[in-house]
């Protein structure tokens, strides 16, 4: 029988999990994109993605100086390892509550 | 977790991945990159009639295209997921390349067969035309395959 998928709190709640989900489908994304497409301000989206890269989930690379400072943010290697884990035991719900 | 949370979950997963995608499907070159590409593709034809060396001016021409790249960059607010960039989605742009290739190539060789003065530059002038004009083509049948693709 093959383990169940995990189930991450820390990714699950529902911001973070918009953060992730919009990260995984990216190599990376600018931060005033995933600020702009999920309505946040700039210090809701720092303070989530502080969280995650406290995690070890998420990367940040700032580039250039002054006006053009920007900042890319990136799915690391484990955040998107707990990403499809956290998707596969969503799934794994839904299939079981469908089967009942 | 009950099955509602985790079906909403699973709505927020979907809506996430569609915002990037549409975000990379509704990206364009910008004009100055194209004009700067195609002064490029002219620039290096012509030097080709007058006897410059033709591997300096292939380094010249791939140097110019490296140095667009880091402007272009500055501009780029996602890059997709290796995953979702496949040959598939992206088969009109390598398309287009390879056609501008061998716009220049048979007509440099038409036009030398017929004595025509100048071939590379006229090859040339061909050549930047085809790219620019096939190119707002090719970028929208890749966005369409992207967007069919999520």
């Amino acid at each position: 029988m093959s383990p169940l998928p995990e189930f991450d709190e820390l990714i699950h709640a529902p911001t973070r999990l918009s953060i992730v989900a919009l990260l995984a489908a990216a190599e990376w994304a600018d931060f005033t994109f995933v600020r702009d497409s999920l309505d946040l301000s700039d210090s809701a989206l720092s303070k989530q993605i502080a969280t995650l890269e406290q995690a070890g989930y998420v990367t940040v690379r700032k580039t250039g100086a002054g006006r053009s400072r920007r900042t890319h943010l990136r799915l690391s290697p484990r955040g998107r390892q707990a990403f499809r884990a956290h998707a596969a035991a969503l799934q794994q719900i839904i299939a079981a509550s469908g089967a009942t | 977790m009950d099955f509602d949370d985790a079906r909403a979950g699973m709505a927020d997963i979907q809506a996430g991945q569609a915002q990037a995608v549409r975000e990379a499907a509704r990206w364009r070159w910008p004009r100055w990159y194209v004009a700067a590409t195609a002064a490029l593709m002219l620039g290096v034809s012509m030097a080709m009639d007058f006897g410059q060396d033709a591997a300096l001016l292939i380094v010249v021409y791939c140097c110019g295209v490296s140095l667009l790249q880091i402007p272009l960059a500055a501009r780029t607010r996602i890059r997709l997921h290796r995953s979702r960039v496949t040959l598939r989605v992206n088969w009109p742009l390598g398309a287009l390349l390879i056609a501008v290739a061998g716009v220049y190539v048979l007509a440099r060789m038409a036009l030398g067969a017929v004595g025509a003065p100048l071939p590379s530059t006229l090859a040339g002038v061909l050549m930047a035309g085809v790219y620019a004009a096939g190119l707002p083509a090719a970028q929208q049948m890749t966005a369409r395959r992207l967007l069919a693709a999520r």
